[in-house]
């Protein structure tokens, strides 16, 4: 979880509790609480975060490939990555571009660097869960994350999770963040997206559960930070978007590279890239192809999060 | 980690964790559902509870996992139960969304795991605080999601949070947080080893002269019986405060950690503290006191340690 987010939690319960016994204590902890909600409110409005996939192929008698990945005339952050890789694969990361700056010596294996996810579906002890690069990579509008592979055999990914940095707010924006702070406290939210397969066949196209195309959340009545995602269709490639922000958040990617399993032993919930602000009235888009999972039945992508 | 776990507390936040503590009591009411075998898909079932005080909701467990059965060669659940959870005056899911919708339990709570249970997380998920009112009623709806996988069970939605509860400090009392604050921050466990075969027994942690907060408790099983999971009530006996009314199973209070391997409770590697919603005042000379009931006989050599954490104001 994020540290603002925590931090919020404790500031929320000190502040019902000195309510009922200090009302200098209590406007003091609510001047922290709405100026800690309006950091984390900016913080994710200025963001668009994304999942941004290398598609690694299978190939024989490997010498090495190399591959990059960039967000082309933008400036843009990496949080942390997941791969499905096999085993032996080992890495050499480099920020490309004028900056140029070696990440790993040596080649490393790829499980010091990314998060494992390669048998989460299979396996009985579930998901490994996410860690983050040990500081977010930071790439200017000219810049690329240059990858380098030795070992690989078996076709696989690479996930980014990451976020790209608007160069300017929108005039009203801050205005509008502080009228929407001032009339609420924050709450637990979910936005669940319900849709369903035909059958199990692998590329069979999502509906929602009345056959329609449209696959969307509720209509926001809140504006919403949203910090996690999980899921009960982990073989599906899917695409998000949050349709207010016209914002493309995942563009047809395996969603096991971006959400847990909601039955994986070590945690239900994937943290976000960064936190992600949905405003009031907007809602989410989803598009799924299926793996293997299961048709005729209910399938859920959901994410949680908290009213601003 | 957090602040208020963390050792290097500020002199500043250790009033204020203490201010609140104060002030609050850290509480936990069940729901419970007697789910039939073989439940039919799309039947709905209800269970309803009143805390008759304002009541701040910040953690939901289940163990909506622990009955239904798993696939034998991936050991994935072949079924699991939709859950919703709402309060009846505002008729407003306790998590913002339609009410009407159904997720995943796991979406909405944290599972408390049984023996040879490898799907689910035991870990503990602290929500932002959800108010509650006093005279509102709390609404859980459970739905099974595969019919052929649920076994006749007990289904509890264990609800956890805290209330306002002033505490009027006397003299001692004040002397002695004094004293503490002006020593650096320890840390203690109380552990109590149980090893008998009665039906019911209380375990007593008795405070020393230092005004200390309780964080948590865990329980460590010293074997792998499977059917471990008596029925709990946590009370100090000196306020007279306790933390449930109905007796519900340790599990929710403390994550059973046994070794690895088949037929543990849970696995070494998973979290060994459930910390409480709210920190505690355990004040010098208290006795907390640990009812356990319901504690089936036939799990052979009945040993485990009881622990409690705390550190000093």
């Amino acid at each position: 979880m994020f540290p603002a987010v925590e931090r919020l939690k404790e500031l929320l319960k000190s502040y019902y509790i000195a309510k009922t016994y200090d009302a200098n204590l209590a406007q003091s902890l609510l001047t922290t609480i709405n100026d800690l909600r309006f950091g984390i409110a900016i913080d994710a409005e200025q963001r668009q975060i994304f999942y941004g996939q290398l598609t690694i192929p299978a190939i024989l008698n490997d010498g090495g490939q190399d591959f990059w990945f960039s967000k082309n005339d933008q400036n843009y952050t990496l949080r942390r990555a997941v791969a499905s890789l096999d085993n032996g694969v080992t890495v050499s990361l480099i920020n490309q571009g004028a900056r140029q700056k070696i990440i790993t010596r040596e080649p490393v294996a790829w499980q010091e660097l990314f998060a494992d996810i390669f048998n989460r579906s299979s396996s009985p002890i579930g998901q490994i869960p996410l860690f983050d690069f040990p500081l977010e990579i930071m790439l200017g509008e000219n810049e690329a994350i240059g990858v380098s592979l030795q070992g690989t055999t078996a076709a696989g990914f690479i996930m980014f999770h990451g976020s790209v940095l608007k160069e300017r707010l929108d005039t009203n924006t801050e205005q509008y963040i502080k009228d929407a702070i001032a009339q609420y406290l924050p709450q637990p939210q979910l936005i669940p997206l319900l849709f369903q397969f035909a059958d199990g066949n692998a590329g069979t196209p999502a509906t929602n559960p009345n056959g329609g195309s449209d696959i969307l959340s509720v209509k926001n009545d809140k504006d919403t930070i949203l910090t996690s995602i999980s899921t009960t269709a982990p073989s599906i490639t899917f695409s998000l978007i949050d349709e207010g922000r016209n914002q493309v958040i995942a563009d047809n990617v395996p969603i096991r590279g971006c959400a847990a399993d909601f039955s994986s032993s070590y945690s239900s919930y994937f943290d976000l890239p960064y936190p992600h602000l949905l405003r009031k009235g907007d809602r989410l888009r989803l598009r799924a192809t299926n793996g293997n999972d299961a048709g005729d039945v209910i399938q859920y992508v959901t994410l949680s999060g908290f009213s601003m | 980690m957090i602040e208020k776990y963390h050792k290097s507390l500020t002199d500043q936040s250790r009033v204020g964790f203490l201010n609140r503590a104060l002030h609050s009591l850290p509480f936990f009411t069940a729901l419970d559902f007697d789910l039939p075998d073989l439940a039919i898909v799309n039947s709905l079932y209800k269970a309803k509870a009143e805390i008759n005080k304002d009541f701040y909701l910040t953690d939901i467990r289940s163990n909506c996992a622990n009955n239904i059965t798993l696939d034998p060669v991936t050991h994935e659940p072949r079924g699991f139960l939709l859950l919703s959870l709402y309060s009846n005056l505002l008729e407003k899911s306790v998590y913002g969304s339609n009410l009407s919708i159904l997720l995943p339990s796991s979406n909405i709570s944290c599972d408390v795991r049984e023996a040879g249970i490898s799907f689910l997380s035991d870990l503990q998920r602290d929500e932002l605080p959800y108010l509650i009112k006093a005279g509102e009623r709390v609404i859980a709806q459970i739905q099974p999601y595969n019919p052929t996988d649920i076994v006749a069970s007990q289904i509890s939605v264990v609800l956890g949070g805290f209330s306002i509860n002033q505490y009027y400090i006397n003299r001692v009392n004040t002397d002695l947080i004094n004293e503490s604050l002006n020593n650096p921050v320890k840390w203690q466990l109380f552990k109590k080893t149980v090893n008998n075969d009665l039906p019911s027994i209380d375990i007593n942690f008795e405070n020393d002269r230092s005004p200390r907060l309780i964080l948590g408790f865990g329980i460590r099983l010293k074997d792998t019986f499977s059917t471990f999971n008596p029925k709990l009530i946590v009370q100090d006996i000196t306020r007279e405060l306790k933390f449930n009314q109905i007796p519900f199973y340790t599990g929710f209070v403390a994550p059973k950690v046994g070794a690895s391997g088949a037929g543990t409770l849970a696995r070494s590697e998973d979290i060994h503290f459930y910390y409480l919603p709210i920190e505690y005042y355990f004040e010098p000379f208290a006795r907390m006191q640990l009812s356990l009931t319901d504690i089936a006989k036939d799990f052979g050599d009945m040993e485990f340690d009881i622990v409690m954490l705390t550190r000093t104001v």
